[in-house]
């Protein structure tokens, strides 16, 4: 399992489009810092992700975001799209010394 | 002289990966000269270009007026550090029209090959 982080905004960065063109099933994408916009559902247009991220998600990818960096910028779990996780540092943790390698997305 | 220090590390496959274009920042160049640090101290060495990473390859480039080191030319020392499987990404290519002729070097791969190569390796760094 390949843990892929990305930390730039999905609205200002091609990040998280990059990464999620060779997330593989068994993956796991956290999304961090700035990188947390991406999980957001209201997303429209060319920045709107949802459907390979609802696509991915059904063939077994996890999605992750930092509650933390979620908290600190007011967003709010509801705003989340439904593929999403909320984990904390330790997970953070976990998943990288679960995965074989980390790719970070910047 | 420690012995060991000489000996390839096992099981320490290094795989980079360049995802920004050369020159506006330093990951281009910093990421090269990882990768000629890794091939030197004899790890098991390769370099992915992928997404804005591609530009890296294009020729010619000429960067002496902007008084940057010449990305390809350093590139073009990768071999002799012994990285010797050099990838790029060739959806990206496509995306920015480029072709085989455009860049002086690599082995043009598929989006599958590229998940393999990241499934794959026991470190990833990003550049």
């Amino acid at each position: 399992m390949l843990l892929h982080t990305v930390n730039k905004s999905a609205f200002d960065n091609s990040a998280l489009g990059d990464c999620l063109r060779v997330a593989s099933a068994n993956d796991a994408v956290l999304l961090i810092e700035n990188g947390v916009y991406g999980a957001l559902h209201s997303a429209q247009g060319e920045t709107d992700y949802s459907q390979s991220i609802k696509q991915l998600s059904a063939n077994g990818t996890r999605f992750f975001v930092l509650r933390a960096d979620c908290e600190a910028r007011g967003l709010d779990d509801a705003a989340l799209l439904p593929a999403f996780q909320t984990t904390d540092d330790a997970g953070f943790v976990a998943l990288a010394a679960e995965a074989s390698a980390i790719q970070s997305w910047y | 002289m420690d012995k060991q220090a000489t000996e390839k590390p096992a099981n320490k496959d290094i795989l980079l990966v360049f995802r920004h274009a050369p020159y506006g920042n330093a990951l281009a160049r910093e990421g090269l000269e990882a990768a000629l640090a890794c091939g030197a101290m004899g790890a098991k060495t390769s370099v992915l270009y992928i997404n804005e990473g591609v530009w890296q390859l294009l020729e010619p480039q000429d960067s002496g007026a902007i008084d940057c080191k010449n990305q390809a030319a350093m590139a073009s020392a990768l071999a002799l550090y012994d990285v010797e499987d050099i990838w790029v990404d060739e959806a990206s290519l496509q995306q920015r029209k480029l072709s085989s002729a455009d860049i002086h070097t690599g082995k043009i791969i598929d989006t599958a090959r590229v998940q393999e190569l990241l499934a794959t390796s026991n470190s990833i760094l990003s550049f």
